[in-house]
This record gives C-alpha cells, structure tokens and sequence, in this order.
C-alpha cells in the first residue's frame, strides 16, 4: 500500500489517520473509564457502519437507506446461533459475513434496475419489513424487547474494547486497500457515467452486486460485534433512524472516500457524547449542525483537509484529502 | 353487510388523507425530480401550526387551518430556495439534506412542544348514523375538504397558466424550458402547493389522532407507497392509489387484524417495487 | 482467422419506440478492415442503430452477427469483449476522474485483465493510447477541465484501451475545430492501418467520403442508399432527404 502513496498529499493523509489508529490503542493506556471506553466503542461501531456502507452506497451513489438491515440481521442471527448452538465468536463473525454478504447479493441483483430514489425507498423498505418482522413473530425474536443474555466477548471492558478496535481497524484497512485499487475506481466511473464503464467493457451489474454484498457482509461482522458487546439484540437493531444517522455520518465526511465516513462517524459520535451537559438542546444542536455541514460541504469534511493542508504548508497540489 | 360499509366508509376516510398527503409529494417529485424526504415534516407542522395559531393567538379554526397551511407552504418555498436549488440534480443531496432537515424540524417541534401528544377540536362536533355506521361530521368534513382541494388542484393545472406549465415540465424540463417556460417559478410554486396540501392533510388529522414530534413518519412511508403503487409522477395514479390503500388497510384492520395494518403499506410498497416498479399506471422504467 | 467479407452483417434490424420505427428493416454489412460511413440526416436513427449493435438497446427485431456469430440478447460489456467497441455522440467520460483515470477503467475489463497484464503493463499501455489519440500532456488533470475536442479524444482513447478489432464512432469530428477534425481524420486512417474495422457516423460528409471505402444512407430508419461515396452522395433519394436542395455535398 505504502508504495501507491505517490504524492506528499497521499502521504499525509496516511500519516493523519495513522495517527488517529494508533491513538485509539493507546486510549486505554490513559484511562480506564468505563464512560470514556464505551464513548469510544461506540465511535468504532459506527465507523465500522459508515464505512460499510460508503464501499457500496458512497462509490454508486445509490443510497441505502436501509444499511441497519445488516446490522439486525447479523445480531439476531448471533444471537440464535450463541444461545441455541453456543458457537464462539471467531466462528460467528465469519458466519454473519457470508449471511450477510449473500442478502446484499440478493438485495442488490433485486434491485439493479433501480435509480436513485427507488433505491432509497426500497432499501427503505426492506429494513422497514426486516424491522416489523422482528416485532411480529415474537416467539422467535422477543418482540419489542430483543433477545437478551448473549455471551460477552470477553471478560473485561478492555478487553471488549480492544475486540472491537481489532476488528473496525481489519475493515478500515480491508476498505482501503478495496477501494484504492481497481474496484474503487470502476466504482466511481460507475457513478459518473454507467454507460461509458459497460462500454469499457465491465459487467457493471456485477460490479455493483459485489460491493453490496461487500458492503453487507462488513456491515454484518460489525453488526454481530455490536450484538455481542450489547450482550442484547432487539428490532431497534435495525430501526430507520439508525440507517438514517450511518448515511448522514457518511455524507457529513464525504462519501465515496472511506476516509470521510471514518471521520463523519468519529466526530458525530464524540460530538454527540460530548455535548451530553447541553442537555435537551444537544439533538438540535447537532441535527442543524448536520443540516448545515450538507449544505455548505456536500462533499462532507474531508473536503477541507486540502484547504486546512495548504494553510499548514502540508500538502502538494492536487488530489483529496483521502485518495 | 355492515362492515363492508364501515371498510368503504372508514377506507375512503383514510384514502382521502393519504390523496392530500401523496399528491403532493408526486407532484414535486414529477415536476422537479425531489424525492422529498422532508415531506412528513409538512404535514406535522400543519398541525402545530393550526394548534398554535387556535390555542394561542384564538384565531377560529378553519381560518387558522388556512392560514397554517399558507404559512408552511411559504416554508417550503423557502427549503427548495436555500436548499435545494443549488444541488437539485443530485439525488443523493436532495435526499440527505431533506432527511436531515426533518429530524432538525423534529427536534425543533420537541424543544417548543413537548413530546406529549396533542390535540385540536374538531370542525364540526358531533356524529351522524349511516345506514348504522356512525362517522363523525369532522370525518365526513374530510372527504368534502379533500374533494374541494383536489378539484381545485386539478382546475389549477388544467385550467391556469402555471399549472399547464407545471405539467410541461413535469413531462420534458428541457423542452419546457425550450419554450421559455421559466422553470424555476414552476418549481417554487410546486413546492409550495406540495407543502400545503400536506398542512391541510395534518391538520384536518390533528382531532382525530394525537400530533407528536414523531408525527412526520407515518405520512411519508404511506407517501412512498402511494407513489409507487399508483405510479410515479401520475397525479391520478397517486389518488387512486390512495384510496386503494386506505381501503386495504380498513380492510386488513376490520377483517383480519389491527395488528397488521401498518404491514400493509410495507408489503404493497416491497411487492410494487421489485414486481412492477412502474406502478399501477406509470410509464415503464428503464 | 476470421473471414474478411461480411465481418459485421446487419440483417433487417428493427428497432420501435412505442409507435415510432427509428430502425426499419435496415440490412447492411461490412468487411474486414474496411471504413464504413452511416450517415442521414438528423434522427434518422443512426444512433439507435449503434446502440442496438452494442446491445444498449435490445432490437424489435432483426439480426446482427459479427464474425459469424450472433450479437443478439447479449449485454453491451459481452459485445465489447469480442472486441467490439464505441464511442458516443454525446461524450461520456468520467468528469472527476483524471485522464488517466478515464482510460484506466478500460483495463479492469475481461479482456484486458486476461492478458495477465499488470499495473505497469496498463500505465505503458494508457501512455501509448493517449499519445496516439494525441491527449494533452499532463493526464492527472480531471476530464472537466477538458475542452469538447479533447473529451473527443478522451472518449476515443478509452474505447481503444479494450483492444477493438471494430470500433464505431458516433459523430467523432462533431463540434471540432479543423485543427482537431484534421487530427481525428488523421487518427481513423492510422487505426484502420493498424487493422482496426471501423463504423462511423458522421455529419461531416467532406471528411467521412475521405476517409471511407464505403457509405450507407439511412431516413426515417431505412436504407436509401448504399455504395462508394461518390455514389451514395451523388444519389438522388440521398441528395434529397439529407439536403433538400439539389446543392451536392460532393462538389462543395
Ligand atoms: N430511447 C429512446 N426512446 C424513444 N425514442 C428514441 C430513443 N432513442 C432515439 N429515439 C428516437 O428515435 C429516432 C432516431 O434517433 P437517433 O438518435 O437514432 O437519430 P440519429 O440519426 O442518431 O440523429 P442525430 O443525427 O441527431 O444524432 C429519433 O426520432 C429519436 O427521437
Ligand atoms: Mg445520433
């Protein structure tokens, strides 16, 4: 990966999140407090969301509204398979994966046809019914309550925490290395113009079945975590104001950059945790924050890390924050 | 017998709600390509308003309905102005920002109100026996209200400058455009017409069921599904749409479960759009 | 080793858009290493034709074989991968991806990728391709801040990145300056000299009848003529439809 790091600019955007990784692993290292832990937890599992929804939604430009649909699933399907079958973790995960993976496969060839805003409605939908369902047949799921008592990862809050830093810094990695090289770009042309890339002579379709499901199956490794770490899963897993706070998380660092949801996630979550003494002002404050984040930055935060560079006598000339 | 009346009686009750509510949203979607999410929230502060403008400053209600609705079409004139205009043609800026400006409304209405839910006195008290089904005289204000507004919506489109060139651009923008029809203005007034027959919709709902912050949900899923199933862009495809699924779901209420009938809207929406995605009247899609 | 006559054979091709027939049992064909020109005046259904040939639209009816082998019911990346590519007339490239960029996308195709070719194969292949094609120097600038001939260019490197045995060109020398048609005549005679096929759509009749060995003349989606350029130009249906005046786009 190093040796794709061309210019200054790439370079200082690898060394700035380097930085950010290695920091999170030392966070432990200052303070044991439980608060500040889970604070922190919580940033890893929307990381985990919003970047898994950026490898699909972000690069085509297809919005899912439904990305909380993974995350349900692959919670109630750990915790079937922890309480029934009593499978360990490291056998789970990959289980919920490929679950996953394959319902992003379907989901995606359903929906192939669709543009734009049948995409949102219909992602919309299917976590809509994944939600109800949940409710519904409550012998099964525990209704609105959950299923609760599920195994917990490990015995200590760190040990917990650092569980969750491992594997959100797998699938950051993973994200980058996948949308750095060919897939990514195929994935932006295809976003800018789907004619010329079939022309070029790509199987766009499959193309974008692959990131669905990629996107799916990462989303549901966080999502079994999620489980675990909750120790509890309920239909609120899956609820339409979780799809809806990943894909604002994303669109405020900059979709279609993996780098820009990892930021969008961070700092919304630590905002949000922060600006606890606000008291009821706090949503407010933070959804016309949001609002005006969209409005004045559509390409999200990440779009000012060439400005900020510059200013510091950072960076080179061209290329994002990000690429 | 009795309960097929109550279904059509009920169902038609329900069906001229979701008429005020899609029409709208299909029109703005057909004439500018919005998808907009912010939708619901026009419709919870039709009610709020109407609460405050009869509550607080004792305004009577059908002028406060009125003025209410005016006052919310003006701000979604002002959401397509200042927001949306720059970045009409992304999608993806449209949906976000207007998802995002409904849960700032949310917490907005929270903040100012409360989240307990709330209520405004009906038009017109009392309620009338049908062949032994009772409705309420404010019910049956509904579906006399809902008609007047989407006969006068329809001579509007057909009948007035602005609504024939709404239905230009609704069908070829660039062409419209060709012919000097200034876009921009069609939009606005779109946005306006859409933000106001969603106020009169939450409004006239606003006896009936309690108003709360999280009010702007429900009208949006049953705005998608109207949408999808009658076709999207078709005016007329939306009506009847709507009226299908208030049927469906008194239907589904009386004779099968109450517990099913938010199910409904769910299942017709997932089933319309993978099966046939171009509704019930809708042109194909590509 | 394929057969030189009839390489692409368009046989009673048929294309409706509800009531209207763009394509009327159009029949044509073309031979190996040849330059056919298609042209007819505006919505004469020339691009249609294109598009049905690379199979962005499916056909009412009709047949096109390339090779022998039918193109029907195919998708566009699988005619493309017999090698068979396009540009369009109304240039699509890729805005926020640099020059580079743009024509790389056309390596991670089947047919580039099965050549086991690397990275470094590819970025010599971009740079070979975009000096042909004779694209400004610096390929890290975005496609939008291209000019009109240069997204020209841009369109046409990318089709050539897959290798085609048959490249058609939808209007290539359209809103050039005559600096930049010179070029792309230039270029077409090179390719076809290399042994690259090619179909051309094209406006321009002064520049195609330099160009190719062969015209075929289409209105309203059927064929008014079909011959050497001096022939099908001179043709009184063609005259016709395509000028309405007796003014010959020959002798101008
Ligand atoms: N996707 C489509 N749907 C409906 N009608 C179409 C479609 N594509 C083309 N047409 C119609 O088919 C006819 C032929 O169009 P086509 O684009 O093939 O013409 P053309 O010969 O390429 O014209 P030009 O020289 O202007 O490019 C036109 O009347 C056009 O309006
Ligand atoms: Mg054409």
């Amino acid at each position: 990966m190093l040796a794709n790091l061309k210019t200054p600019a790439q370079r200082h955007t690898a060394i700035f999140y380097g930085l950010i990784m290695v920091g999170f692993y030392f966070v432990p290292v200052f303070s044991d407090n439980f608060y500040l832990l889970s604070v922190f937890t919580t940033a890893y599992f929307y990381i985990i969301f919003a970047t898994s929804w950026d490898v699909f939604a972000g690069y085509s430009h297809l919005m899912n509204f439904g990305h909380a649909l993974f995350i349900g699933i692959a919670g109630y399907l750990t915790a079937f398979v922890d309480l029934h079958l009593g499978l360990p973790p490291l056998l789970v995960l990959p289980m919920c994966a490929v679950v996953c993976g394959l319902l992003g496969m379907f989901i995606g060839y359903l929906t192939l046809r669709m543009q734009g805003p049948y995409f949102a409605i219909i992602t919309m939908a299917f976590a809509a019914v994944a939600y109800e369902s949940a409710i519904m047949f409550s012998e099964y799921t525990g209704g609105e309550e959950g299923i609760p008592g599920i195994h917990p990862l490990t015995d200590s809050l760190i040990g917990d925490y650092y569980f969750v830093l491992v594997v959100m810094s797998l699938i950051f990695l993973f994200l980058l290395w996948f949308t750095r090289g060919r897939w990514g770009l195929v994935l932006k042309a295809i976003s800018q113009n789907e004619d010329a890339v079939l022309a070029s002579g790509i199987n766009t379709a499959w193309v974008k079945i692959r990131a669905y499901s990629i996107s799916g199956a990462l989303c549901g490794i966080g999502g079994s975590v999620y489980a675990y770490s909750l120790t509890h899963v309920g239909p609120t897993s899956m609820e339409q104001v979780l799809s809806t706070t990943i894909l604002i998380m994303a669109m405020v660092g900059g979709m279609g950059t993996i780098t820009g949801p990892f930021l969008g996630a961070l700092i919304l979550v630590l905002f949000n945790e922060l600006s606890r003494d606000m008291e009821e002002y706090r949503l407010l404050i933070y959804t016309v924050m949001v609002v005006v984040i969209i409005f004045f930055a559509p390409r999200g935060i990440v779009s000012w890390g060439q400005p900020i560079a510059r200013a510091f006598k950072l960076g080179g000339k061209r290329g994002q924050a990000g690429s | 017998m009795e309960l097929i009346q109550e279904i059509i009686i009920f169902g038609t009750i329900k069906g001229c709600v979701y008429a005020l509510i899609a029409t709208g949203f299909t029109l703005i979607f057909a004439v500018a390509g919005i998808l907009n999410l912010a939708h619901g929230t026009f419709y919870m502060l039709g009610a709020y308003f109407t609460y405050t403008l009869f509550y607080v400053l004792g305004i009577p209600l059908p002028p406060a309905i009125l003025l209410a609705a005016v006052l919310v079409g003006a701000l979604g004139m002002l959401l397509d102005r200042v927001f949306l205009k720059p970045m009409r043609s992304s999608h993806t800026y449209v949906l976000v920002l207007t998802v995002a400006v409904a849960f700032a409304a949310q917490e907005i209405i929270l903040l100012t109100y409360g989240s307990q839910g709330m209520n405004i006195p009906n038009l017109i008290e009392g309620s009338v026996n049908l062949n032994g089904v009772v409705v309420s005289w404010h019910q049956l204000l509904i579906v006399a209200i809902t008609a007047v507004v989407l006969i006068m919506l329809w001579l509007v489109l057909t009948r007035t400058r602005y609504g024939v060139a709404t239905l230009a651009v609704s069908m070829d923008e660039d062409g419209a455009r060709l012919v000097g029809i200034e876009t921009e203005k069609v939009f606005n007034l779109s946005m306006f017409a859409s933000a106001f027959l969603a106020a009169v919709a939450g409004a006239l709902i606003s006896p009936i069921m309690s108003m709360t912050p999280e009010m702007w949900n429900m009208p949006l899923m049953k705005a998608f599904v109207v949408v999808v199933v009658g076709g999207i862009g078709s005016l007329t495809g939306s009506i009847m749409a709507a009226f299908f699924l208030g049927w469906l779901e008194t239907f589904t209420g009386f004779v099968i479960s109450p517990k099913l009938t938010e199910v409904v809207s769910l299942v017709l929406l997932t089933v319309f759009l993978v099966f046939r995605p171009s509704g019930i009247l809708g042109r194909r899609l590509h | 080793m394929t057969q030189a006559r009839d390489y692409l054979v368009v046989d009673e091709l048929t294309k409706h858009f509800g009531g209207l027939a763009a394509v009327e049992k159009l029949s044509f064909s073309l031979d190996r290493g040849q330059i056919l020109g298609l042209i007819g005046p505006n919505g004469a259904g020339k691009t249609t034709v294109f598009n049905l040939i690379t199979g962005f639209l499916p056909a009412t009816s009709g047949r096109v074989t390339f090779r022998g082998e039918s193109l029907m019911g195919k998708k566009p990346h699988q005619i493309v991968n017999q090698g068979l590519a396009r540009t369009f007339q109304l240039v699509k490239p890729f805005p926020e991806l640099s020059l580079s960029d743009n024509i790389r996308v056309a390596c991670y195709g089947p047919r580039f990728m099965s050549q086991g070719l690397d990275e470094e194969a590819a970025r010599h292949r971009i740079l070979e391709v975009a000096e042909q094609v004779g694209l400004p120097d610096d390929l890290d600038q975005p496609a939008s801040s291209l000019g009109h001939g240069d997204l020209r260019l841009l369109d046409i490197a990318r089709a050539l990145m897959v290798q085609p045995e048959l490249l058609l060109l939808d209007e290539p020398l359209s809103g050039l300056s005559s600096i930049e048609t010179q070029a792309i005549v230039g270029l077409i005679q090179a390719l076809n000299q290399e042994g690259i096929t090619l179909l051309i759509i094209e406006h321009k009749l002064k520049e195609l009848m330099k160009v190719a060995d062969r015209i075929v003349a289409i209105d309203f989606g059927q064929k008014l003529a079909a011959g050497t350029p001096q022939e099908v130009v001179n043709h009184p249906a063609v005259v016709e439809a395509y000028l309405g005046t007796k003014d010959s786009y020959a002798s101008a």
